[in-house]
């Protein structure tokens, strides 16, 4: 199947077949065309897997643009200009595959056929990316261009559309319109959620079109873009797309790293578009008045019409240190109102406050199901001890793994973590046998309750999210080969290793390098990593480890929020060390082929030799059903 | 053991491109596609209890949607096809190809991160259609 998706074969090139199979689904073709197509199809099987591709990616480029397109979107296109004024405009009545956006080159009337040589698909794009050319020439697209092949582009663009609509499908007046994750929330602050809004928690990926209802405390998103949104309330946010969001009241403060210039805040007074900055947005509820401050960079009020009207752009650069009012649009197309007002940069929050990763104000607000923080020490007689015992939503209790090693744990308030005062499980693994390769232990916990009935227990079937507090305490000065590892996963199997079972894997290497021919990269050496599994419980394949440029150092505490969506096979994650930015993922995918998760939550380690030990903490794991939950088994 | 209808419909929405493209190379007409398509739909969720697994939705879909585009072209009088059965079968196998194709083969093959060409690729998607509805207001113009 690698045929058809090769970028630079030579047959892919073919434009005379490709037109030909345009021209055939515009039904433009005469006779005899399609004669010669049926031939050549029915002599090569090449041609009949580049006829069903560009079948399929044809579909897609064409539901691309009718959803997204100016036909469906805009308004101010006049009904006339229709893709029934192209070139192909047919005598069969139906659409043809490409508009051609040229000047009308049809008699009046234009029922008459001119066919033409030219495919309408290719002419189109030849046309689109020509004009498209100060796009193409910056870095970061070239890059992408010369490496990929144009070709190449646009047959991932397709590809890509099918492969990553993860989050849900929801049928709507007889059409399904498809849902995506855009946005991840990352952390959250003394959060109160209007009573009819949906409550959210770190962790939690928002669709498009999906409105945030925040009474008070603040709410940080990070948009699949990269751009970064704290919103304060009371306000009122929809996320719109991967790079905007509607503020219908309330303020924010968005921080837009360098290369995803362009996202936009749209208010009820203007659209607001980001040329790589920081700046605040301030929608004030009964008059729909606007006030944007610029803290760094620029950015560009536009009117809220100026797209349905290119001929009437109406726009407004705010420069940093700069503070202006926008009047609300008094109709539809108004020019925009702006006044220059005074800096108030105390009614913005520029910072989530420190140590809000885990608040307590966040866990009353939210149903916590399964808990361990191992406040009754060490015993058998409570559930959360060390290994505890069955109960309150855990299936078992903790159980070790272990080989040619020997694992010490233990429930101490010795020395506990971060702000999580009191016990905390201090784990230590040695290596007690000289066997390469084959040192490793772990210890896991069963939390769902498919297989006992307790109800208590996750529903994995469902969406869930997991958290838990991690530090290290080694000082890593053995942490230096491929097989000292730490592996933190969600498993079917109740050992210590990753298996092709696992739906979310978590790890970190001391050493790349052996690796194999899928060499994990130097710079990703001792960080923590991610892997995006293709769903396929195949091989693990180093190259899909994702590094999330987080360092391992002893003494330092990770929060780590991971996400499960069953539906769609994919995990999201947020790991934050409290030093640096934190790391957040959305949509990656698991590496079971299976329709559930692991019901066990497994911490591992592996060392390189007899003597090695790894040594960490654990603390704050929280198991929480973030989706609807249905009743367990009885 | 049969698929829930809820998995029909993310199946179904899943694969719709592919569906549809399929569709479309039968009838040659893109709104002709989506009636058949929704039909083919319906037909699925009717039909549910009788789908054993995503092997047997995709086979069934496949000889279904063949089925119900042929007989739409014969009502609208667009017969015959200019595709033979013996033709028809051939390019269902090339279907049938591509429906175990993983996703993301080409992005492994290419070296790039899933994430990373998503990213770049909704530039190019924007863009695309900034160029179309600024070619279509010169063309108003």
């Amino acid at each position: 199947m690698s045929e058809p998706f090769q970028p630079d074969g030579h047959d892919y090139q073919d434009e005379r077949f490709l037109s030909l199979v345009a021209r055939y689904l515009d039904r433009v073709t005469t006779p005899s065309e399609e004669a010669m197509l049926a031939e050549e199809l029915r002599h090569s099987e090449q041609r009949q897997l580049y006829f069903v591709e560009y079948c399929r990616h044809a579909a897609m480029l064409k539901e691309l643009l009718s959803e997204q397109g100016p036909t469906a979107a805009s308004p101010s296109v006049p009904s006339d200009v229709t893709v029934s004024e192209g070139r192909y405009t047919a005598d069969n009545g139906t659409t043809p595959l490409m508009p051609t956006v040229g000047p009308p080159a049809l008699p009046e009337g234009g029922t008459t056929v001119t066919p033409t040589d030219r495919s309408p698909i290719l002419g189109f794009l030849g046309d689109v990316f020509r004009a498209g050319t100060d796009f193409l020439s910056r870095p970061p697209v070239l890059t992408l261009l010369l490496t990929i092949g144009l070709p190449g582009i646009l047959l991932v663009l397709l590809l890509v559309h099918i492969g990553s609509q993860p989050v849900s499908e929801l049928p709507v007046a007889g059409r399904f319109v498809q849902r995506m994750a855009v946005a991840q929330v990352t952390r959250t602050h003394e959060c109160v959620w209007a009573e009819d809004g949906t409550l959210l928690d770190t962790g939690v990926s928002l669709v498009a079109g999906q409105q945030l209802r925040l009474n008070k405390g603040l709410v940080e998103l990070i948009f699949a873009d990269g751009a970064k949104v704290l919103l304060k309330g009371p306000a009122t946010f929809d996320t719109s797309n991967a790079g905007a969001g509607y503020l219908h009241t309330g303020s924010l403060v968005a921080n837009v790293p360098k290369g995803s210039e362009g996202f936009t805040i749209q208010t009820p007074a203007a659209a607001v578009v980001d040329l790589g900055t920081e700046f605040g947005v301030r929608v004030e509820g009964e008059t729909g008045t606007a006030k944007v401050e610029v803290f760094q960079g620029k950015v560009e009020l536009r009117a809220n019409a100026a797209d349905r009207d290119p001929q009437k752009l109406f726009r407004h650069r705010v420069e940093a240190g700069q503070a202006v009012q926008v009047e609300a649009a008094e109709h539809e197309g108004a020019p925009l109102v702006v006044h220059k007002i005074a800096l108030r940069t105390d009614q913005f929050v520029r910072q989530m406050p420190a140590k809000t990763a885990l608040s307590v104000a966040d866990d009353q607000a939210r149903k916590v199901s399964v808990v361990a923080d191992f406040s009754g020490g060490n015993g058998r007689l409570q559930v959360d001890q060390f290994p505890g015992k069955t109960g309150k939503g855990w299936m078992d209790v903790w159980k070790l793994g272990q080989r040619n090693g020997r694992f010490n744990v233990t429930a101490t308030a010795d020395h506990p973590m971060g702000d999580a005062a009191g016990n905390c499980l201090k784990c230590k693994f040695r290596g007690t046998k000289a066997k390469k390769g084959g040192h490793c232990g772990g210890m896991f916990r069963e939390y769902a309750y498919d297989s006992k009935g307790n109800p208590d227990g996750i529903d994995v079937t469902k969406p869930h999210t997991i958290q838990y507090r991690l530090r290290i305490d080694e000082p890593l000065s053995t942490f230096t080969r491929f097989s000292d590892r730490y592996v933190l996963v969600g498993t079917s199997d109740g050992s210590a290793k990753s298996h092709q079972c696992d739906s979310f894997i978590i790890m970190a290497f001391g050493d790349g390098k052996d690796a194999g021919k899928q060499k994990i990269p130097k710079e990703a050496e001792g960080h923590w990593m991610v892997y995006n599994g293709n769903r396929g419980g195949s091989k693990m394949d180093w190259r899909r480890f994702v590094d999330t440029g987080i360092p391992l150092a002893e003494g330092r505490v990770y929060d780590f929020t991971i996400t499960i969506d069953p539906a769609t096979k994919s995990w999201n994650v947020l790991i934050s060390d409290g030093v640096g930015e934190p790391f957040a993922r959305m949509n990656l995918g698991w590496r079971t082929p299976h329709d559930t998760p692991g019901r066990y939550l497994s911490f591992g380690v592996v060392v390189d030799s007899e003597g090695d030990a790894r040594e960490f903490s654990l603390d704050s794991v929280r198991i929480t059903q973030t989706g609807p939950q249905s009743k367990g088994k009885p | 053991m049969s698929l829930e209808q809820d998995q029909i419909v993310r199946l179904l929405f899943v694969h719709r491109a592919r569906i549809l493209g399929y569709i479309w190379s039968l009838v040659r007409d893109f709104d002709v596609a989506e009636d058949v398509f929704q039909e083919v739909s319906v037909l699925a969720l009717k039909k549910a209890s009788t789908i054993r697994d995503e092997q047997h939705l995709h086979h069934w879909v496949r000889v279904s949607a063949r089925l119900i585009s042929l007989a739409t072209m014969r009502r609208l009088g667009r017969w015959p096809v200019p595709m033979d059965a013996s033709l028809l079968d051939q390019l269902d196998s090339a279907w049938q190809t591509i429906e175990t194709a993983q996703v993301d083969e080409p992005l492994e093959a290419m070296g790039q991160s899933l994430n990373t060409v998503y990213v770049a690729l909704s530039r190019i998607h924007r863009t695309l259609r900034k160029c179309v509805r600024g070619r279509l207001a010169r063309a108003e113009g």
